[in-house]
């Protein structure tokens, strides 16, 4: 629209097309229908995006294979601490009821 | 707005941070440096698989001078499907490596164990080879979300495995169905009538035969100074020996030969489907020899957020198929009817995983359980270590010893 037309507030006698309450309507509803379709496209696109963030960090890890090979083995020293903190949970979860 | 995974790195992430390790080849230490290196390393793959099937086929003739003809006797308490299964599960947890187990298994069904004790045999040691991703999976429970992450990854392979001998264990005892068709494929690929195929196989074994026979008669000899039974006892002993060390030094030194490859493989399955990640999962097992140490690796990377679960699931399920190449290798110790039991055995673990992948894994609905079981268990676990604690003593050595001990003193 051009700076010089009128902005439709009312139907009536006189009017034209696109002024009356039934094309506002319409012109209303191709507006959302155009917003709608906009940000289901920029949502496809920021999924898009994410989608090539997330392949990129895990090239990114395969690119470390090596270190990672390097690091798959059991480390006992965790497990045994695992193992104390479960027993700490265990001993902690049966004082409690007799507390 | 879509979610983003977390872009940290696992290193950044996880509560153990890992070093920046490197392989190293065992062979270095010998001053060797490129080409050179490159060369001894594949001629130290050469020289280990000649040993593997030298201590399977020690396993095989230490099992026949145990037990003569009585080998069903000496293994009467595991004639009990679960007990064997249990034998399996317990096993392979101790060694922590289902190729061992298998390599094993094969040369014991060679020496005269029945098939029907050997083959939940071979499906607890896919159960019990879970247990090392799960131990590392451990390692991550400083942080709560990290570990819930990495807890589900590690027991998908668990829930997975549960289901697959919770379907293919009662379908064996009712009609047989593994033992059946690998028998067909054994007698096929290596029986007198199975044509140009088992013509070409009894060929390499012969051949792999004739070359690892030096070595196996040379430490038969060395240890028949004992009486029998103990002679053939000390052949076993010594054969799963030779197996878990020479497994080891495969291991690593595949890894550094293709460690390059194997991230070529990694990198062309991301962004792709399932099938996939279940073709990567077995070619990468395949190419370093063990499949806890390709579901260990993805353990750090999946409780950085990098790797979802749903991503990791395919790439147990390979790895599960790539891991039976070991117990085909093996079957190769021997010839003529041996070769053709040792085969079925090594049959019955490829086909139970391939089974397993297109029934649990290629049926929706079965597809779903491992995944919503491993869900829910990480969460749990996260909030309550004991509920890890409970999963890991008891699938993984509690039921296990409980089932044998009741069935040995009943």
């Amino acid at each position: 629209m051009s700076g010089t037309e009128q902005v439709p507030t009312a139907g009536g006698p006189g009017r034209t097309p696109a002024e009356r309450p039934e094309d506002v309507l319409a012109l209303e509803r191709e507006l959302e229908r155009i917003v709608t379709a906009a940000q289901a496209e920029l949502d496809q696109v920021r999924r898009e995006i994410a989608e090539h963030r997330r392949q990129d960090a895990q090239h990114a890890e395969i690119d470390r294979l090596e270190e990672h090979l390097a690091n798959a083995t059991v480390r006992w020293s965790e497990v045994r601490a695992f193992f104390e903190d479960a027993l700490v949970q265990l001993r902690d979860g049966a004082r409690q009821p007799a507390e | 707005m879509t979610d983003v995974l977390p872009q940290a790195s696992v290193t950044a992430e996880t509560s153990a941070p890992a070093e920046a390790r490197r392989l190293v080849s065992p062979l270095e230490r010998l001053g060797l440096r490129g080409r050179p290196l490159a060369t001894a390393n594949w001629l130290g793959v050469a020289v280990g698989v000649y040993v593997l099937i030298t201590a399977v086929e020690l396993i095989g003739s230490g099992f026949k001078a145990a037990t003569g003809d009585s080998a069903e006797s000496l293994f009467a308490f595991a004639s009990n499907p679960f007990v064997a299964l249990m034998v399996g599960v317990l096993f392979t947890a101790a060694v922590q490596s289902s190729s061992t187990t298998t390599s094993v298994t094969v040369g014991l069904v060679a020496g005269g164990l029945p098939i029907d004790i050997a083959i939940p045999m071979l499906m607890g040691a896919n159960i019990g080879t879970t247990l090392t991703n799960t131990l590392v999976s451990l390692g991550m429970a400083r942080d709560k979300e990290s570990f819930r992450r990495a807890f589900s990854a590690a027991t998908v392979h668990d829930f997975y495995n549960l289901v697959a001998v919770a379907i293919f264990l009662p379908l064996e005892m009712m009609f047989g169905l593994l033992e059946r068709t690998s028998s067909w494929l054994a007698q096929a690929t290596s029986g007198s009538d199975g044509g140009v195929v088992a013509t070409v196989f009894s060929g390499i074994g012969s051949v792999v035969d004739t070359v690892t026979e030096p070595l196996a008669a040379g430490l038969e000899g060395a240890t028949s100074f004992l009486p029998d039974p103990w002679h053939g006892i000390v052949m076993i002993v010594l054969g799963i020996g030779l197996i878990l060390a020479v497994i080891n030094w495969l291991g690593r030194l595949l890894k550094v030969l293709l460690v390059g490859r194997a991230a070529q493989v990694l990198h062309s399955s991301v962004g792709r489907g399932p099938i996939s990640g279940i073709a990567s999962g077995a070619a990468v097992t395949m190419m370093v020899q063990s499949s806890s140490t390709t579901t260990s690796l993805m353990i750090p990377l999946a409780g950085s957020g990098t790797f979802s679960l749903k991503q990791i699931y395919p790439f147990t399920v390979g790895a599960n198929i790539g891991t039976t190449v070991t117990a085909l290798i093996a079957a190769f110790a021997f010839s003529g009817a041996e070769a053709t039991l040792a085969l079925q055995a090594a049959f019955v673990h490829l086909l139970f995983n391939v089974f397993a992948a297109l029934v649990v894994f290629g049926l929706p609905l079965l597809r779903q359980l491992p995944l919503r079981g491993a869900t829910w268990l990480g969460d749990v676990a996260a909030t309550n270590k004991l509920w890890a604690a409970g999963w890991v003593l008891g699938v993984f050595v509690g039921i296990p010893a409980l089932l044998i001990g009741i069935t040995v003193l009943l």
